[in-house]
């Protein structure tokens, strides 16, 4: 003790003390999982497979992308809780976005569909990693070069104005993006993150992208849409996607 | 001391010669360094402008030649940017529309690449924000060269050349990063201001014909009005204009960058340095000669709402038309597409 002067002592303590209360008060956290997934009515949407659209036409789905960026989990304190900057959505694989949270409840999601305008626009795909969502090996197909700027979303493929399922020889394509397409929503639906961690389903619901109760596209009048060839389609066609997507 | 002495002067001997003998490699490659590169510009030129991570190199610059007239950047290993972009039509083509892969069609004219280093955007419609983002294009689009970059670059990646001018130019392996700056860093020494018409204005009186000197005073008088837009050391202001070419455009030009309907059937101004050499003309190659784009504007275009004011009934005669001709052909630099530089 000789060594120590008593008011040295008392401050260690003090410190000991103070760090190891806070230890005691940090947030439990555990894993989200949000799970992007498509559906067709009632059944997982399959790339490669042929459904109805309204008016009873056959509908072949050959590419179902999109863009999500500045994704946070919105808590019961209505605070923002980042999740993730930029996310590379490809229908055709089964992508999952994970981030570790603080446990407890929550009130649901906030993100942008597509690219905000920061990370859109005169953007040099090559300057990122490979694995980066918005890298040039990632974007391939989504990424514009005319115009230089992102896809948001890109649902393709093939139809048959006729109805003939067995010659489905018309095209049908939604390639929407420029900043002015970029859409922020707020779906909420509550949900949990317990110790254990918490999962949740985006789900885009793709039959809708086509009808909804108020609109319909017929794609036998209008099919094709690159947004500015065809912005009256590229309009409605966004309309219907925002009303799509939910948290199951 | 004398034995470690006459080592030392045989080893430095040895040495020497190794380094002096030519290698294999050696013969092979140019000597090039990765030095920023001074160019002497022409007379009135602003300097040259290139991105930070780009500056040009003798390195960059030969890298990006040898991929500019690699035909391995097409699908079909039939094309390169030179298959569309001719040195000896200034970096034009000399067809409306440009071939792609398979035979099909592009759905505009090719435009020169002389002075693109200056360019604030790229394509007619200035979609395009710079020259390295601009080099994707061609690749990708399924009317030219229908082969995606990230699988150009995993083709060349092999390529031994380029791997060690990739590592020795960019620090990194061949990536569509390195074939972006690379090809940019090329185009951008496409510099041409030696024209009769630039040694006319340095004091030689004899470089304009006087056709050629009448045709310049014409070509700069309010009368006319193409200096209102062919304007400054490059003959364009860079601003997108509609010339009254067609009652309605197939091809919306600027409007499709910008959605407005007044930018329909705008395009950017272009270039009018070794415009001789890049026939035919407008966005589509749809008029064969100079001479028919002098008779277009001397007629005064269609008169399309969102015409240029300048593109009017002229009323010019049929000499002074010559002479407006003769005039932009004294524009052409010889030495710009003879330079082997560039080959």
């Amino acid at each position: 003790m000789s060594i120590i002067s008593k008011p040295l002592y008392l401050i260690a303590l003090a410190t000991l003390l103070l760090a190891s209360c806070g230890k005691d008060e940090k947030a439990v956290e555990a894993e989200l999982t949000i799970n992007p997934k498509a559906f067709w009515g009632t059944e997982r949407l399959e790339i490669g497979s042929t459904y109805s659209d309204p008016f009873d036409r056959p509908l072949l789905v050959q590419d179902f992308r999109c863009y999500l960026t500045g994704i946070y989990a919105i808590n019961e304190n209505d605070e923002a809780l980042f999740i993730s900057s930029v996310e590379h959505l490809d229908f055709s694989e089964n992508p999952s976005i994970k981030k570790t949270l603080p446990t407890g409840r929550y009130k649901g999601l906030r993100f942008g569909i597509g690219v905000d305008a920061g990370r859109n626009t005169g953007q040099d795909p090559s300057q990122y990693p490979n694995a980066h969502p918005l890298s040039v090996v990632t974007s391939q197909g989504m990424f514009w070069t005319w115009n230089s700027g992102y896809i948001f979303v890109q649902f393709q493929g093939k139809t048959a104005f006729d109805g003939d399922a067995n010659n489905m020889l018309d095209s049908y394509a939604f390639h929407i993006g420029t900043d002015n397409f970029y859409r922020e929503m707020e779906l909420l639906k509550a949900f949990e993150i317990t110790e254990n961690g918490g999962s949740i389903d985006l789900a885009f619901l793709a039959d809708r992208f086509l009808e909804s109760d108020e609109l319909m596209i017929d794609l036998s009048i209008s099919s094709v849409t690159h947004t500015m060839d065809n912005v009256v389609l590229a309009n409605r066609f966004m309309e219907l996607f925002e009303q799509a997507i939910v948290i199951r | 001391m004398r034995k470690v002495s006459i080592s030392a002067l045989l080893v430095s001997i040895i040495f020497f010669w190794v380094a002096c003998t030519p290698q294999p490699e050696d013969e092979l490659m140019p000597v090039l360094t990765d030095d920023v590169l001074v160019f002497d510009l022409p007379v009135g030129f602003p300097e040259l402008p290139y991105p930070a991570e780009n500056a040009p190199t003798a390195l960059r610059v030969e890298l990006g030649k040898q991929l500019f007239y690699d035909t391995r950047l097409s699908r079909d290993g039939n094309l390169s940017c030179a298959s569309c972009h001719l040195p000896q039509h200034a970096f034009a083509d000399p067809r409306p529309v440009s071939t792609g892969t398979d035979g099909r069609e592009g759905l505009r004219n090719s435009p020169t690449l002389t002075n693109i280093a200056w360019q604030p955007y790229l394509f007619m419609d200035g979609g395009v924000p710079n020259l390295e983002l601009q080099v994707m294009h061609p690749l990708n689009d399924p009317l030219e060269f229908d082969l995606h970059i990230v699988d150009a670059a995993n083709l060349l990646a092999n390529d031994e050349n380029y791997a060690q001018m990739s590592r020795s130019a960019y620090n990194r392996e061949l990536d569509p990063y390195v074939i972006m700056r690379s090809i940019a860093a090329f185009e951008r020494t496409l510099i041409s201001g030696d024209s009769p018409y630039d040694r006319f204005l340095a004091g030689d009186e004899n470089a304009l014909s006087a056709d050629a000197q009448a045709g310049k005073a014409l070509f700069f008088s309010p009368e006319t009005g193409c200096s209102d837009c062919h304007s400054g050391v490059f003959f364009t202001d860079f601003s997108f204009q509609n010339v009254g070419l067609y009652t309605t455009y197939e091809d919306n030009g600027r409007q499709r960058v910008t959605t407005d309907p007044s930018d329909a059937g705008k395009f950017k101004v272009p270039t009018l340095r070794n415009v001789a050499l890049t026939a035919p003309y407008m966005h589509d190659g749809s008029v064969a000669t100079l001479a028919d784009v002098v008779a277009h504007f001397n007629n005064g275009g269609v008169q399309h709402t969102n015409q240029h004011p300048a593109v009017r009934p002229l009323n010019l005669t049929p000499e002074q038309q010559t002479q407006l001709v003769v005039f932009l052909e004294a524009l052409t630099d010889e030495s710009f597409i003879n330079n082997p530089d560039f080959r």
